[in-house]
């Protein structure tokens, strides 16, 4: 037996640059940027003001289609919306597909966390005023002024919960959480269930926001944030020597993957075959990538070989590209172990430059970007890159998008941990 | 290509029932209960519930760096311990195997914060209202956290402690998909080994709410026994007449899966293999059953014995038993059902794991653990729960379920292991 081929057959997009893919990618190819002042909550005394938020988002149709609407987090309104473009695109709704052969695996974070309310609760649980907390006064106070729907919405899974309803899903259903490689992991996950028989078509992909107080102090504690905060626009400027941190934002990017005779038997448009897929661990620090780029590396390598290509056959690397000092530099010596002296004649760029870092939903959206870059021969730039660092010497496609006939893209996401995930996909060849 | 074969060999726990695996089935065989009274606070401020703790739980025993222990959830701690655990029933803590073909998939979520932790923070955040001001916030609650802060509670930290601590370079993964996480960690575990993307792979879960703020979030979701007579031991009643919610536990249980031809090369000790998985969602428990049969190649008159969810609320322990009855369709009037909830209470994320390493001791043990707290079953159902005492039973094929709320829903057949 012939090893099943997966194919993508559908893409939808909730970005910082718009609400769909094409204005997404209208944006990625006019080099524009996503990144504004925070307007979600009072920022002006956090360290970081700045972030990609969602903007324009309609949020009327779900509100009319969902019970419990109010209490639903922007991960879950985000995937539902990129999901729908998602699977019209694909058209197998106008098709009669079998539910038991549908499947959903997401890499979708947690639905945020009212602090207010939670502030208010712990301060009204402290007698006088003093810690230690009243813990028998904290449970009553919760108990009365939380909602059981509030704590449901908060947990990652609600997410494929609301799509598996909404889509009447009977096959697989899964939702995996590593940080930023979540959603790159997810579509690999996806594709093996595909390869291996268990379904015909996967909706996958991730859906986050972490804009809020939170998170944003989480990752300011950290110190990984961008504090560039006049320049909002210019802040994510992944390897330029003056980069100082990532900037954080929020969206969803959904993928449609599809066996391909299937897809080919209800005469569906194919935008790309998804050919490798690579995971790995640093197994080294919580917070720091390993300095030999190890992980990274070896996850190239696995997803390069799964596709069957080689090195030499990858035309445009899509980069993780946070704009941290250490990730930039030792993904850029990572792929320079990977590919040798050739590293420097494939362009590499990261849209993190314009659209921040959607956390555990950037590898879907980066993929759904590489896909479009097959597709239409453009590639997108990396913005704000002015003074070259010498430890990242490679060709990032700066500032300007760039035509080129691309035929395979590795894509990459490394999460906060040690995870590293490396995607491969190619031109479909009918 | 002859397809890979993947087999159990090692088992870890920390639960209410003690340090290892081999506690946990002894005192279930035993029909010893791990739930007892749990308190909070002190004094006029405590807050008295009953939960299945892990008591005596020393941290320190298997976390020797104090920096990583500040950085860890108590949720995490205990999945370093039973990681430790299963990895040293293994025999692999030393071993000379490929780091990066040995992974790690944890069944995991949004830890809870500890209340002490963010209450001085929050304390120095108010207005004179007693509202949070954002902007107190960012100028004094914020840098009165530690630097590390976000890291204890992230939902991918368990796995990233135990690949670090442990040297685990391969496939790394979370789920989250709630009480169905820690057999769903298992089932990727068995496709990656399948499709030879790794020879060694720990999954499982790990699940600590018994705090004030889990134990309050329980209670706003209504789904806890209010009824415990004063027995603690004696509250949790899955499949019961009368059980009407459930008492929470915490731990943490992990399993080892090994490719076979690697097992028998380092002369690994077999508890059993791993046949199929099923999984599917809204209401899914018949599909996630046939799946895992269909996957297993076996027809459902083969499986001696469910380990079953038995969750303990009215609507889910009948639509468990429905879809045993359905698929089973009363082939088998002898088919044994058990279920471990009463002793080691609600373990959500690591629910799955541990009756996935249950049922695995009854494989090699042959024998199935009682359900505490059954006097009447809620319906007549054509499969026998067992209760009282252990059966002593020759198993060859068993079914683990782990289905939660929602009816997210995993099963697995596992099978005595034969060469």
């Amino acid at each position: 037996m012939s090893e099943r081929k997966i194919v993508i057959t559908g893409l939808g997009a909730v970005t910082p640059l718009g609400s769909n893919v094409r204005d997404t990618w209208d944006g990625l190819c006019e080099g524009r940027s996503g990144v504004r002042r925070i307007t979600l909550f009072d920022a002006e005394k956090f360290p970081t003001k700045i972030a990609g938020e969602v903007k324009k988002f309609d949020i009327s149709k779900w509100q009319k289609l969902i019970s419990d609407f109010s209490f639903l987090g922007r991960n879950s309104l985000f995937a539902l919306q990129a999901s729908e473009e998602a699977v019209k695109d694909s058209g197998v709704e106008q098709n009669k597909i079998d539910h038991s052969r549908l499947g959903i695996y997401f890499g979708a974070g947690d639905g945020g966390f009212n602090f207010s309310d939670y502030a208010s609760i712990l301060s009204g649980s402290m007698n006088g005023g003093d810690e230690p907390v009243d813990v028998n006064l904290y449970f009553k106070n919760s108990v009365n002024r939380i909602r059981p729907q509030s704590l449901v919405e908060q947990e990652p899974s609600q997410v494929v919960n609301h799509l598996a309803a909404y889509f009447k899903v009977k096959g697989i259903v899964s939702n995996c959480l590593t940080a930023c490689a979540a959603s790159s992991q997810a579509i690999g996950e996806a594709a093996e269930i595909i390869r291996k028989g268990k379904a015909d078509i996967m909706i996958t992909g991730g859906s986050h926001s972490m804009i809020h107080p939170l998170g944003v102090a989480g990752f300011n504690l950290l110190t990984a944030l961008s504090t560039q905060n006049d320049a909002p626009e210019r802040a994510s400027r992944p390897f330029d020597k003056t980069r100082d941190g990532f900037v954080l934002s929020e969206g969803a990017g959904v993928l449609i993957l599809e066996e391909l005779e299937h897809a080919k038997k209800r005469g569906a448009r194919i935008y790309a075959e998804f050919a490798g897929y690579g995971g790995t661990a640093d197994a080294f620090r919580l917070t720091d990538p390993h300095p030999t780029g190890r992980g990274a590396i070896q996850a190239m390598k696995l997803s390069l070989q799964n596709a069957k290509i080689d090195p030499s056959d990858v035309d445009y690397i899509n980069a993780h590209g946070t704009s941290t000092q250490l990730n930039d530099q030792i993904e850029t010596h990572s792929v320079k172990e990977v590919f040798g002296g050739s590293a420097y004649k494939i362009p590499i760029s990261s849209i993190k430059s314009m659209l921040g870092h959607m956390i555990a939903a950037a590898g879907a959206v980066e993929l759904i970007a590489s896909v479009l870059t097959i597709r239409n021969g453009i590639i997108p730039p990396t913005i704000n890159y002015e003074i070259k660092d010498e430890g990242c010497d490679l060709d990032y496609v700066p500032n300007k998008a760039r035509e080129a006939k691309v035929n395979s893209v590795l894509s990459n996401s490394f999460g906060f941990g040690g995870q590293n995930i490396a995607l491969v996909i190619k031109k479909f060849d009918g | 290509m002859l397809k890979r074969r993947v087999v159990i060999t090692g088992l870890g726990a920390m639960t209410a029932l003690g340090e290892g695996a081999a506690a946990l089935w002894d005192a279930l065989l035993q029909g010893r209960s791990g739930v007892d009274f749990v308190s909070f606070g002190e004094n006029g401020a405590r807050l008295d519930e009953i939960g299945a703790a892990v008591r005596g739980f020393t941290p320190e025993k298997f976390i020797t760096q104090r920096k990583a222990l500040k950085v860890m959830a108590r949720d995490i701690q205990l999945a370093v311990a039973a990681a430790s655990l299963a990895l040293d029933d293994a025999g692999l803590k030393s071993a000379a195997v490929d780091r990066e073909r040995f992974g790690v998939i944890v069944g995991s979520g949004v830890l809870n914060y500890e209340i002490d932790e963010l209450a001085y923070s929050v304390k120095s955040s108010l207005d004179a209202k007693g509202n949070l001001d954002l902007k107190k916030f960012g100028e004094e609650g914020m840098p009165a956290l530690f630097p590390l802060w976000l890291l204890k509670y992230l939902p991918n930290m368990p796995a990233c402690h135990v690949s670090i601590l442990f040297d685990l370079q391969g496939p790394n993964n979370t789920i989250t998909t709630g009480a169905s996480a820690g057999l769903q960690a298992l089932e990727e575990a068995y496709r990656i080994l399948e499709r030879g993307s790794a020879d060694l792979m720990l999954a499982g879960g790990a699940e600590s709410k018994l705090n004030p703020v889990g134990v309050s979030q329980y209670k706003i979701l209504g789904v806890l026994e209010e009824n415990t007579n004063g027995s603690p031991n004696k509250t949790y009643k899955p499949f019961d007449q009368k059980g009407r919610g459930f008492v929470i536990g915490e731990g943490a249980g992990f399993v080892v899966l090994e490719e076979l031809e690697h097992a028998k090369k380092r002369n690994a000790k077999i508890y059993a293999e791993v046949v199929g998985f099923g999984c599917s969602s809204q209401e899914g428990r018949v599909i996630a059953l046939k799946g895992a049969l269909e996957e297993a190649k076996i027809s459902p008159k083969e499986i001696d014995y469910v380990q079953a969810s038995g969750l303990g609320l009215e609507k889910d322990d009948i639509l468990e038993a429905e879809a045993i009855e359905e698929v089973f369709n009363g082939s088998k009037l002898n088919l044994a059902v058990s279920a471990s909830k009463p002793a080691i209470g609600f373990t959500g994320f690591a629910a799955g794991a541990f009756d996935f390493i249950i049922s695995t001791l009854a494989l090699s043990r042959g024998a199935i653990a009682p359900t505490l707290n059954l006097e009447i079953p809620r319906r007549d159902w054509k499969f026998q729960i067992v209760k009282d005492k252990p059966l002593m039973s020759d198993i060859r094929y068993a079914v683990t379920n782990a289905f939660g709320f929602n009816g997210q829903s995993v099963s697995a057949v596992s099978k005595r292991f034969l060469e």
